[in-house]
């Protein structure tokens, strides 16, 4: 394809439009890579195509657009995405609050008594590591506190406290903010950790170490209650 | 805007990494592979990554022994590099998930080119273009490329057919394109493409 036939062929918009099949697709791609001409055309119509998505989003149909939608199925108007979007949004926020917020706060409430309790929770002080051997357990299914030394702040603005599985990824993050340097914080850990082997990591960030500096390490396992062997 | 021209200069000079063609290089080619990549539908971290390495690529064979033979067809070479970079990615994709042969060809629909970066001084000019427009052409342009609605459906809809489709929007872009000046639009697609 020669610049002729590009311009023939109307290929720039036919290509943003997905309307080229695929043989005269490549061979536009190739043309436009070697044509600036071409090549101009396609990044202008692109970035006139991108901002009026952004443009679009923020103005409301037409009234007259509106008038297109079909009479003789008004009720079908309810599922348009000017209702449906904003419906399936509200309700999503709803079922999210629900699942994140009230049913956690009611199991965790269920999980208290109404009488004191002995605890003896783990200590994870900083710039001590432990080895696998010495991982503390945590019971499955319930919220479980540990005291963290949050160490003082120079030479790092900030913290983040961070749940990692046996495989390394990432479970949960907790920012730790520098008001908290020097303190000792209790970390509630969420009550719906799978069994199985973890680790938890405190690192401090700073603007030397955006990824931040591991600090500590400390192995837990999360076990069915009953199986806790008793120290 | 300064005119490059690929040529034997414009490649030795990127061979020996100057800063100004390289920064040329980079921001020319990044828009072009972007579009060329979101023609395949891929997610934006896909074309990021083969965009990524597509660059890598053409880098590295300029500077290895013998290095582009033809540097008047610098820009076919990129593309080629880009279809190697693709196929890869799709071979080492149906290991784990077999393709089907429509995720591989032209799907029909539009282009999606969300997400690239628009400066106030572009939105401000599509807001112009956009306001000139016939009302009719405004709510096409927004039923086919922002609430991407089937093209069949939207052309019977307004009583028009593809070609006015075609030619609207080659007006739309004649139009900003004035507005915005080549300059600005050289400078606003590489603002985006130094994303």
């Amino acid at each position: 394809m020669d610049h002729t036939d590009a311009t023939r062929l109307g290929a720039c918009e036919k290509y943003l439009l997905g309307e080229l099949p695929p043989s005269l697709r490549s061979e536009f791609e190739e043309h436009y890579f070697g044509c600036t001409v071409c090549a101009a055309e396609l990044n202008s119509a692109a970035l006139f195509l991108s901002a009026s998505r952004q443009v679009l989003g923020e103005t409301p149909v037409s009234a007259r657009a509106e008038h297109l939608t079909s009479p003789a199925r008004p009720w079908l108007a309810w599922f348009r995405p000017a209702f449906a979007v904003p419906a399936l949004a509200a309700l999503l926020l709803l079922i999210g609050y629900q699942n994140f917020l009230v049913i956690p706060h009611w199991k965790n409430l269920a999980a208290r008594t109404d009488s004191p309790r002995l605890l003896h929770p783990p200590y994870v002080r900083v710039g001590v590591s432990r080895a696998a051997e010495t991982a503390f357990q945590v019971p499955a299914g319930q919220p479980f506190d540990i005291f963290l030394d949050v160490p003082s702040a120079p030479p790092y603005q900030s913290f983040l406290f961070r749940i990692e599985d046996k495989s390394g990824v990432t479970r949960f993050s907790l920012p730790v903010p520098s008001s908290e340097s020097g303190k000792a914080a209790v970390v509630q850990l969420p009550s719906n950790l799978a069994p199985g082997s973890y680790q938890l990591v405190l690192l401090g960030l700073s603007t030397s170490s955006l990824s931040g500096d591991e600090i500590t390490r400390a192995p837990f396992l999360v076990v069915i209650p009953g199986q806790i062997e008793q120290h | 805007m300064e005119l490059y021209s690929f040529d034997d200069a414009y490649v030795r000079r990127l061979r020996e990494g100057d800063p100004s063609t390289e920064t040329h290089f980079v921001a020319y080619f990044h828009q072009l592979l972007s579009i060329k990549l979101r023609a395949r539908y891929l997610a934006m971290d896909t074309v990021d990554d083969l965009r990524q390495e597509t660059m890598i690529r053409v880098i590295r064979a300029l500077r290895s022994e013998g290095g582009i033979r033809q540097p008047e067809r610098l820009g076919a070479f990129v593309n080629s590099v880009c279809n190697n970079v693709l196929q890869e990615h799709y071979r080492a994709s149906s290991r784990s998930q077999p393709l089907e042969e429509s995720q591989l060809e032209n799907s029909g629909k539009v282009l999606n080119l969300e997400g690239l970066l628009i400066s106030e001084e572009t939105s401000k000019n599509v807001r112009r273009v956009l306001k000139s427009l016939p009302q009719r052409d405004r709510d096409l342009i927004r039923a086919i490329f922002f609430e991407e609605r089937d093209k069949d459906d939207v052309c019977r809809e307004f009583g028009v057919d593809r070609d006015y489709l075609r030619v609207l929007l080659h007006r739309a872009k004649d139009k900003f394109r004035q507005a915005l000046g080549e300059d600005q639009i050289a400078s606003a697609t590489h603002g985006a493409g130094a994303r």
